[in-house]
C-alpha cells in the first residue's frame, strides 16, 4: 500500500481530547499531526495576582492523574524564593507521595490504557472480559489502589491531596497511620515484579529512533522531587537554566505548546529516559527485576515504555516501604516563611517525565507571572517526530492495525492532554 | 459511606452521582442524602443492609463497593429531553447504554457506561443494577437545583424509600 489515510477523531486511551491525522501519498507522508482540539485552560493566568500558598493547589488542578506532581513541583519552586529548607523528615515524606503517584499513574497506564495495544484488545473492559486476562486486569487494578490509598494516607485525599504545600505539609501522617498500609504495599511490590516479567513478554515492534533523552539525575537516588538536567546527548545543567535550554513554541494545529531542545530539537521526557539515564540509580529489586526481563537497557525503543514504567513501579513500592521503615514524623510539618520578593524555578519527575514550574512573586507572596511547562507538551514533538519515522513501516499492514500502530506510538507517552493544554496564550483570528 | 448491618436479608447500595458544584448535576447526591436520613430514621424495622454513596463522578473504587452488594440503585443527573424533575428507572443491562465512547475510555473519561462494562467483565456487578435518573435543566457552575428538580427531590427520595423497604424484589 502505498496511499494510506489514518485519522483518528478522538484518540482513545489517552488522558484529554486529541486526534491524529495522516496523509500518506505514493509512499510520502504529505501530512502528519496530532491535534491537541482539548480547549486551552489558562491555569498561567489564573495564577497571576493569587498568593503563593495558592499555586499548588491550583496548577494540582491541571491534573487528576499527577496532581502531585504539579504540587512538588510548584512547592519546590516558592521554597526557593522564600528561601525555605525543608529538613530530611519533609523530603522523605515528599518522595513518599510521590512514589504514591508513580505506583497509582503507572499501574493506571500499563494494565488498563496501554496493554490493550499490545495484546489486540480494544479497551481494557474488553481486555477484562477475557477469563486468561482477567487475573492480569484485577493485579493492575489492586496495584492502583494501593497508590492511592497511600496518596491519601498522606494526602488527605486520593486526587487533588489536601495536605502537601509550600514548605513541607499541613498535616504528616503519624507513623502507625503508613504502617497500616505495610501488608498491601508488600503485595503491591511482589505484584509489580510479576508486571515487569508479564511486561517484557509483550511483543515489541522494532523501532528506535535517535532520540535525545532527557531527564533529571540525582547523585544519590532515582530521580524524583529534585536533579539535574541531563540527557544522553550530553547535557547536563541545573534546572535554573531549563528556559535557556528548551524552546516553548505554539503551533496552529495543536492548543498545546511544543517544547524543544533549542540544540536537538524533538526530545523524550518521561519513563523511558528516565530509566535509561538513571539504570544505575535503580534500587536493588527494580534492577533485579529489569536484569532478568532479558532486555537491554539503555533502549530507545518508545514501545518498551512499558517495561520502564513497570520498573518504576517496583522502584516507587520498594522505596515506599522503605521510607515507611525509616519513617519520622515531620514537626513541625511545615516551615512558614514571611512573603518576598524574588524569581525561582524547579523541575521534579512527573509519571509522565519532567514537569517545570517557574514563578515571579512580589514582595507581599502575589504571583507576577510564571510558566509551566508539562511532560506533556515536551513530548508532542517528540510523538509526531516518531510518527514521521513511524509510518514508512506500517503502510503494509491492514488499515486498522496501521491505525491501531499509530496510536499505540502515541499512547507509549501516555500523553496527558489535559495537563499540556493548560497553557496561556490564546489567539483569536476576528475577519 | 454509612453501611448499616442488619442481621439477614438483602444487600443494596445507594450510589448518588453528581457534581454538587454544577447546579442539577448534584441531584443525585441530593436524593440519596435525604433517602439516608429518612433510613436511618427507620434503622430498626430493617431486614437487609442498606450502604449509601455519594460520588461527585464514578471512579475505580465503586468496582469493589460494587461487589459487595446484590443490588446496587445508581441515582444520576440525565439529560433525557424530558421536563426538568422527570424520574426515569431502568434496569441495567449489558449493552443497554450502548457501547459508545467505552473503547475510548480513559481514566479522564471513565464514566458511569465504562464502570458497568467493567464491572461486568471482571464479574463484580451486583445482581441487580437500577439506573435512576433524574432530567435536569442546568449544569451551570455553582451550587443549588433549580426549583424545579428541587421540588423533585422529595419525590424520588421517597419512592426510592418504598423501593427499599419492598423486600419483595426479585433479584
Amino acid at each position: 500500500m502505498t496511499t494510506l489515510r489514518i485519522d483518528v477523531p478522538y484518540m482513545a486511551r489517552v488522558e484529554g481530547e486529541g486526534a491524529l491525522n495522516i496523509i500518506v501519498e505514493q509512499g510520502e507522508i504529505k501530512h502528519l499531526e496530532l491535534n491537541i482540539f482539548e480547549p486551552p485552560r489558562f491555569f498561567e493566568a489564573f495564577l497571576r495576582g493569587r498568593h503563593f500558598m495558592e499555586a499548588p493547589d491550583i496548577t494540582a488542578r491541571i491534573c487528576g492523574i499527577c496532581p502531585v506532581a504539579y504540587q512538588m513541583s510548584a512547592s519546590h519552586a516558592i521554597d526557593k524564593i522564600l528561601g525555605i529548607q525543608i529538613t530530611p523528615e519533609m523530603r522523605a515524606l515528599r518522595r513518599l507521595l510521590y512514589c504514591a503517584e508513580w505506583i497509582e499513574s503507572h499501574a493506571l497506564h500499563i494494565y488498563l490504557l496501554h496493554a490493550p495495544d499490545f495484546l489486540g484488545y480494544e479497551s481494557a473492559i474488553s481486555m477484562a472480559a477475557d477469563p486468561a486476562l482477567r487475573p492480569a486486569v484485577e493485579m493492575g487494578l489492586r496495584m492502583k489502589k494501593i497508590g492511592n490509598a497511600l496518596l491519601a494516607t498522606i494526602g488527605g485525599r486520593e486526587v487533588h491531596p489536601l495536605s502537601p504545600t509550600v514548605g513541607g505539609f499541613y498535616r504528616a501522617p503519624a507513623k502507625n497511620e503508613l504502617l497500616a498500609l505495610k501488608s498491601e504495599l508488600e503485595w503491591g511490590l511482589e505484584a509489580s515484579i510479576k508486571t515487569v516479567a508479564w511486561t517484557a513478554t509483550l511483543d515489541f515492534p522494532d523501532f528506535e529512533p535517535d532520540y535525545e533523552l532527557v531527564s533529571l539525575r540525582h547523585p544519590d537516588e532515582y530521580p524524583m522531587n529534585e536533579g539535574r538536567i541531563v540527557s544522553n546527548k550530553g547535557l547536563d545543567i541545573p534546572v535554573e537554566e531549563f528556559e535557556a535550554h528548551f524552546i516553548n513554541d505554539h503551533v496552529a494545529h495543536s492548543n498545546a505548546v511544543h517544547v524543544y531542545h533549542r540544540d536537538h530539537g524533538s526530545y523524550n521526557t518521561g519513563p523511558l529516559a528516565r530509566l535509561n539515564l538513571n539504570l544505575d540509580k535503580l534500587t536493588p529489586l527494580a534492577k533485579k527485576a529489569l536484569a532478568e526481563t532479558g532486555h537491554s537497557f539503555p533502549s530507545n525503543n518508545p514501545f518498551k515504555s512499558i517495561v520502564a514504567r513497570a520498573v518504576e513501579v517496583v522502584l516507587a513500592y520498594e522505596e515506599a516501604l522503605d521510607i515507611i521503615e525509616h519513617y519520622v514524623r515531620p514537626e513541625p510539618s511545615r516551615i512558614e516563611a514571611e512573603p518576598r520578593a524574588g524569581r525561582g524555578c524547579h523541575i521534579t519527575e512527573a509519571p509522565r517525565g519532567m514537569l517545570y514550574h517557574r514563578y515571579e512573586l512580589d514582595e507581599n507572596g502575589l504571583i507576577l507571572s510564571c510558566r509551566i511547562d508539562a511532560p506533556s507538551a515536551q513530548n508532542l514533538k517528540r510523538m509526531e517526530d516518531d510518527l514521521w519515522a513511524f509510518v514508512p513501516q506500517v503502510l503494509a499492514l491492514p488499515h486498522d492495525e496501521a491505525t491501531l500502530r499509530c496510536e499505540q506510538l502515541v499512547r507509549n507517552y501516555d500523553p496527558c492532554i489535559s495537563c499540556a493544554t493548560h497553557f496561556i496564550k490564546l489567539n483569536v483570528v476576528e475577519r | 459511606m454509612t453501611p448499616h448491618q442488619a442481621s439477614t436479608g438483602l444487600r443494596t447500595l445507594i450510589l448518588g452521582v453528581g457534581n454538587d458544584w454544577a447546579s442539577d448535576d448534584g441531584a443525585g447526591p441530593a436524593v440519596v442524602r435525604r433517602v439516608q436520613k429518612w433510613w436511618n430514621a427507620r434503622l430498626r424495622d430493617a431486614k437487609r443492609e442498606v450502604g449509601f454513596q455519594v460520588l461527585a463522578r464514578p471512579d475505580l473504587s465503586l468496582l469493589d463497593l460494587m461487589a459487595r452488594y446484590d443490588e446496587v440503585i445508581i441515582v444520576d443527573a440525565v439529560v433525557s429531553g424530558a421536563a426538568p424533575g422527570t424520574l426515569h428507572r431502568q434496569v441495567w443491562e449489558k449493552g443497554m447504554l450502548g457501547d459508545k465512547g467505552v473503547a475510548r475510555a480513559s481514566s479522564h473519561g471513565f464514566g458511569l457506561r465504562e464502570l458497568l462494562q467493567m464491572a461486568a467483565s471482571l464479574g463484580k456487578l451486583p445482581t441487580r443494577v437500577e439506573l435512576w435518573g433524574v432530567a435536569i435543566a442546568s449544569t451551570e457552575p455553582g451550587q443549588g437545583l433549580t426549583p424545579q428538580v428541587a421540588r423533585a427531590v422529595d419525590d424520588f427520595a421517597a419512592e426510592l424509600l418504598t423501593r427499599l423497604q419492598d423486600c419483595e424484589v426479585a433479584v
